[in-house]
């Protein structure tokens, strides 16, 4: 059940996670021979198996979504099979959102009953809103009503997202708790109240370290089963991590066709772990961290970035050169502060590293 | 043997302390009905089986076998709940079968292992001791690998099939409904087939090879006496490695000449109490678990139970809601409603991973999402009270116990203080009945070597009525209270015995009176009277002043301020007076003829000495003391550094003026004394902090004055003592000293910490002048010069 669509695929920017692994899931599909829970389109089992990647019976190959550890998604999945809501926290970039939208895709079929909190999120966004002109000529009725994404996934049984939690105030923030322990969303209005169908719930996302954001009620936290999305273990992990993402997004992007950057890759994860630690890979250095976090999904960006640069400016593959504008641009994010911490960096870490004399140079010239 | 009947023969090879192993066994013993009960144990404490059927004994307990005559020498048998031997010894006492240990007696190893201390005495090393390793080196290499296979074979097959617990993969394969002997024949077959692998290898040391071959031989033989002695079935427990070398037919008289000649002692054993934390193997105890806290929840949540009248939620539960009382217990909020979600998730966890109940992994990560809120800091807070527990086990009354561990009981009891097996902080009230006896029992234990509280903060009773103690139970104490019976039956008798066997022991006076001070604080009266009238003779006897002076401060700060208990105040004054005389009277020769660290040494003792005296009330005392420093003072052949710090002490107490003092100082320093002394004298009357030289003007004005006044030849002679005098003050002090200084004179000094030194001075008021002059040298002898420069750059 997706929404209608008119636009032909091919022209869609970026294609939603049920769409883009649609014959992994079917394959899934047929071939779950486990309970599932009511409106799942999958078992439990085979949602692990679709994020976590591997090899169905007939052999149809399951692509990992998430690197990492897999007890995580075992406990995010076994939350939403007990009903219970489903809070991912974490620092930027570790894949919160990613998580969220392929659990939707495989449970509900559907990522896209989302509600992007903001600042200016309030109570009609996230409950249900009124069409005016109905309102005015008949009176408050069912009507009258628009539906939100949550009164919708409520109905239909489903899961819906809300992206970034915290970033709407508190107050409103607390208009969830109803629907979370009681499952029903009262209507004052007109006496009545919506009650969710078997198969709603709900993942949240959060981060607690943005500047922004507000404080997580602690009323809604009790309601949530929490699960702390790491930053990636070790450098092999997070080289995966990136390599992967790049292929995929720059596939979807159509960048022209370069030869394999792993070493390259290698060096940027190398730089942003380095810098994010506080100290060098081998834990001889202490280093100064920048202002911003360095996520994976930064380290994703740049290394996109300077395949676009090489693919379209430069040599055709990445290099120093191309590397090295947008390093700096991801990690110098205060121009004071930050810029000092790289150039230390770059004195003391990267001048030292004798295979790395090209970076050194491209960053400079950058600088 | 087995071969004629093996049907009667039951092996039942089990896990140590697992409760899948303790549950199958249970279910086998019920199935086979044996007449014997055979089980892995030490046959010293046969006699000791029969306690086990009190409901009072409640484990962690252990067998404690001790030598006779060296309670040292000992080896500990550990039971929880969940252990199979345990479970086994229960079910044949309830159903009054025969029950019996059957392997290598405790004595042999006992007797190898002082044999083996004996030989390291010798050859003048370090005893081996607890550490268990008979032989001193060994250069064979252990594949640790294989070491690791051998210590637990269990966690090795379930690893090969696939699961990281080796419980979990047991639990999968008892709760599956295969109860009884097929598990064990499995079993068996599985470890022969591993065994038959991995027994050449060198996967131990060759003596403890041989140990375990003696081991075998001896189970074999007991088995085959006891299929010999009857016509029923037999049951033996053990260890599941073990199994394929006992099913294997070896003649007898080969088994008895294995174990022919073993050395043997004289052992004695009983129950001790033991630890929860000492049943991790996190401790280091070879077969220990990894979670006991865990095991014994298993334990007692699926007693006698099986699959089908399993209550998985209450099980799961009952862990959830002690996660959230440890939680609470620790400050954190934790709900009744989180509890029920816990348990919620980590049941659909356990569905989702195909476990048929919530692993330990399952529990910790559905309290972590739920009850700690994602926190995995809140969920470490706990970790170690929830996975591996706190309970020290409990004793029968009418176990022959050794008298002192009883009279422990007693105690323990009655002041209400129970032994657990992690730190816990109590603060005591030494002005309250209970507070005080507490105090007491633990500095008594303390007397006999058993430090179950550490006394912490300052660790003294210094003006305070208040005593913080931090209390944790080791096993090992057990051991300590059978060494301390040869000092009496109960507590008080063998801490005071202990201390008066001590303090005739001791060789420095020192140490005797910090026995009489922990008698006293112990509250043994009688013993401290004793060790004090002990002191008295020993510093009678005594000539060496150095010892007195040491002995004399910890009793002085008794008399002064140790008044929140009854002592006997009288007895003490006396000693501490006659020690004073003694020191009194030898000072003078004690101070002459010294090497100089022994005079560096001395000077110190005589420094915290002067402290002590001024501590006690007594102006005879102080009379006398301040008569044999001036006879130190005034003395021509004793060390010029004590005689230093006796003038100093001298001017302290206000015995000499400060015009004596000037004139003493000029007379130490003065032309005709060599240098050395000269500097040694000062270095002594300045003592070693600036302190005083920075808050006391009538000494700084002494110095000063002394110093503008001599000529410059003899100054620059003196110039490298001052330097050394002064060189043990800090910079800061110096830097203050130098503050000071300029205060009286701040324009000069104000020119000089720019200029560089010794450069001509801006022209002042007259008056000054005499100081003008000194001040470039005063600068260097303060070390202010370089130094300044630094700081103020």
């Amino acid at each position: 059940m997706t929404t209608a669509d008119a636009s032909p695929k091919d022209a869609q920017l970026r294609r939603s996670a049920e769409a883009l692994h649609a014959h992994e899931l079917e394959a899934l599909a047929q071939e779950d021979v486990r309970p599932r829970p009511t409106q799942w389109r999958l078992s439990p089992q085979a949602v692990v198996t679709y994020l976590m990647g591997g090899r169905t019976k007939s052999g149809v190959e399951i692509s990992p979504k998430y690197i990492g550890s897999r007890r995580l998604i075992e406990t995010a999945v076994a939350t939403l099979a007990t009903d219970r809501a489903l809070l991912i926290l974490g620092v930027p970039g570790t894949a919160k959102s990613w998580v969220s939208e392929h659990l939707a895709a495989a449970i509900s079929g559907s990522s896209e009953m989302i509600v992007q909190c903001t600042a200016g999120t309030d109570e009609n966004q996230i409950r249900y809103g009124w069409n005016y002109a109905l309102l005015l000529a008949k009176g408050p009725s069912r009507e009258a009503m628009v539906a939100t994404p949550l009164m919708r996934a409520m109905e239909a049984g489903r899961i819906v997202r809300f992206e970034e939690l915290t970033r709407m105030p508190s107050d409103v923030q607390d208009t969830l708790i109803t629907v979370l322990s009681e499952k029903l969303m009262p209507i004052p209005e007109i006496n009545d109240s919506i009650h969710a169908t078997r198969g709603f719930n709900m993942i949240a996302t959060a981060n607690a370290r943005d500047k922004g954001v507000n404080e997580l009620s602690s009323a809604l936290k009790r309601r949530f089963n929490v699960v702390v999305l790491p930053l990636p273990a070790d450098l092999d992990e997070e080289v995966r991590i990136v390599t992967k993402r790049v292929g995929e997004i720059g596939g979807g992007l159509e960048l022209p066709t370069i030869a394999p950057a792993d070493q390259e890759i290698m060096r940027i994860v190398t730089v942003f772990r380095e810098l994010r630690d506080g100290q060098t890979l081998d834990g001889r250095l202490k280093l100064k961290s920048p202002s911003g976090s360095l996520s994976t999904a930064e380290a994703i960006a740049v290394t996109i970035g300077a395949w676009a640069e090489a693919g379209h400016f430069g040599s055709g593959v990445i290099d120093a050169q191309s590397m090295a504008a947008n390093l700096v641009g991801a990690i110098v994010k205060d121009p004071v502060q930050d810029k000092v911490v790289l150039q230390e960096y770059l004195e003391t870490v990267v001048r030292e590293r004798k295979p790395w004399a090209d970076l050194y140079g491209a960053i400079r010239d950058v600088m | 043997m087995a071969s004629a009947q093996p049907d009667r023969l039951h092996l039942l090879g089990i896990r140590h302390h697992g409760p899948g192993s303790a549950r199958a066994v249970l279910a086998a013993l019920d199935a086979a009905d044996p007449a014997v009960v055979l089980i892995e144990g030490p046959p010293d404490a046969d006699e000791l089986i029969s306690f086990a059927a009190s409901s009072a004994m409640m484990p962690p307990i252990a067998l404690l076998v001790h030598a006779l005559d060296d309670a040292a020498n000992a080896s500990f048998f550990p039971f929880a709940v969940f252990s199979p031997e345990w479970q086994a010894i229960r079910w044949a006492l309830a159903k009054q079968r025969p029950v019996r240990f059957i392997d290598l007696p405790a004595s042999h190893r006992l007797a190898e292992r002082a044999k083996a201390a004996k030989q390291a005495d010798d050859e003048g090393e370090a005893s081996p001791e607890d550490s268990g390793a008979a032989a001193p080196d060994q250069p064979e290499a252990i594949d640790p690998e294989l070491a690791r296979i051998r210590r637990d074979p269990l966690a090795y097959l379930s690893t090969l099939a696939g699961y990281d617990d080796s419980e979990a993969w047991w639990n999968a394969l008892v709760e599956q409904g295969t109860h009884g002997p097929e598990i064990f024949a499995a079993l068996e077959a599985a470890i022969g087939a591993l065994r038959e692998k991995i027994d050449p290898l060198p996967y131990q040391p060759a003596h403890e090879a041989q140990r375990e071959l003696r081991r075998e031989a001896h189970m074999r033989l007991e088995i085959a006496a006891a299929l010999g002695a009857q016509d029923g079935p037999v049951a033996v427990v053990c260890g599941a490695w073990h199994v394929p070398a006992l099913r294997k037919k070896v003649a007898l008289k080969d088994d008895r000449a294995l174990l022919k000649g073993l050395p043997q002692v004289k052992v004695t054993a009983t129950w001790v109490p033991w630890t929860e934390t000492r049943l991790a193997a996190s401790s280091g105890y070879g077969a220990g678990v990894i979670s006991p806290g865990w095991y014994a929840h298993l334990w007692h949540g699926l007693e006698h139970k099986d699959a089908a009248t399993l209550d998985a939620a209450g099980f799961t539960t009952r862990w959830q809601a002690r996660v959230a009382e440890l939680l609470r217990r620790n400050g954190r909020p934790a709900s009744t409603a989180s509890v029920i979600e816990a348990s919620r998730l980590a049941i659909t966890l356990a569905a989702l991973r195909d476990v048929a109940l919530p692993g330990l992994a399952e529990m910790r990560e559905a309290s972590l999402a739920t009850l700690c809120e994602g926190e995995t800091a809140r969920f470490r807070l706990i970790e170690q009270q929830l996975i591996i527990g706190q309970r020290v086990g409990e004793i029968d009354d009418s176990v022959p116990q050794m008298p002192l561990a009883a009279d422990l009981a007693r105690w323990q009891r009655k002041l209400k203080l129970k032994p657990e097996a992690l730190d816990s902080d109590i603060a005591l009230d030494l002005r309250s009945e209970a507070g005080l006896a507490k105090s007491q029992l633990l500095h008594r234990l303390a007397l006999i070597q058993v430090p179950w509280g550490r006394l912490q903060g300052s660790g003294q009773s210094r003006g305070t009525f208040r005593e913080n103690w931090r209390l944790r139970w080791e096993p090992e104490f057990s051991v300590r209270l059978v060494e301390a019976l040869v000092h009496g039956t109960t507590v008080a008798q063998a801490a005071g015995n202990a201390a008066v066997t001590n303090a005739q022991a001791a060789t420095s006076l020192n140490t005797v009176a910090g026995i009489v001070r922990g008698c006293l604080e112990a509250g043994l009266s009688e013993a401290a009277e004793t060790t004090i009238a002990l002191l008295q003779q020993r510093s009678a006897a005594t000539s060496d002043v150095g010892d007195l002076t040491e002995a004399v401060p910890p009793l002085a700060e008794i008399l002064r301020y140790g008044t929140a208990r009854e002592l006997p105040t009288e007895a003490l004054r006396l000693l501490v007076i006659s020690l004073v005389e003694a020191i009194c009277a030898g000072l003078v020769y004690a101070c002459r003829n010294l090497q100089a660290d022994v005079a560096a040494e001395l000077r110190s003792r005589l420094a915290r000495l002067d402290v002590a005296i001024g501590l006690i009330d007594d102006s005879g005392l102080r009379e006398g003391w301040r008569r044999a420093l001036a006879s130190v003072a005034n003395d021509a052949s004793a060390h010029p550094l004590l005689k230093g710090l006796a003038s100093r002490a001298l001017y302290d107490h206000g015995v000499i003026s400060p015009e004596q003092t000037a004139l003493a100082l000029s007379r130490a320093l003065s032309h005709s004394v060599p240098t050395l002394q000269a500097g040694d004298w000062l270095d002594g009357f300045l003592g070693q902090s600036g302190q005083v030289l920075l808050h006391d003007h009538a000494l700084r004005r002494i110095i000063d004055g002394w110093l503008a006044a001599i000529d410059g030849e003899a100054f620059n002679n003196l110039l490298p003592v001052m330097r050394r005098a002064f060189s043990s003050f800090d910079r800061n002090e110096r830097r203050r000293l130098l503050d000071e200084l300029a205060r009286q004179r701040p324009l000069a000094v104000a020119t000089m910490t720019e200029a560089a030194p010794l450069q001509p001075l801006t022209p002042l008021p007259a008056g000054t002048a005499d100081f003008e002059a000194a001040l470039p040298l005063l600068l260097t002898i303060l070390g202010a010069d370089r130094p300044m420069k630094d700081a103020l750059r």
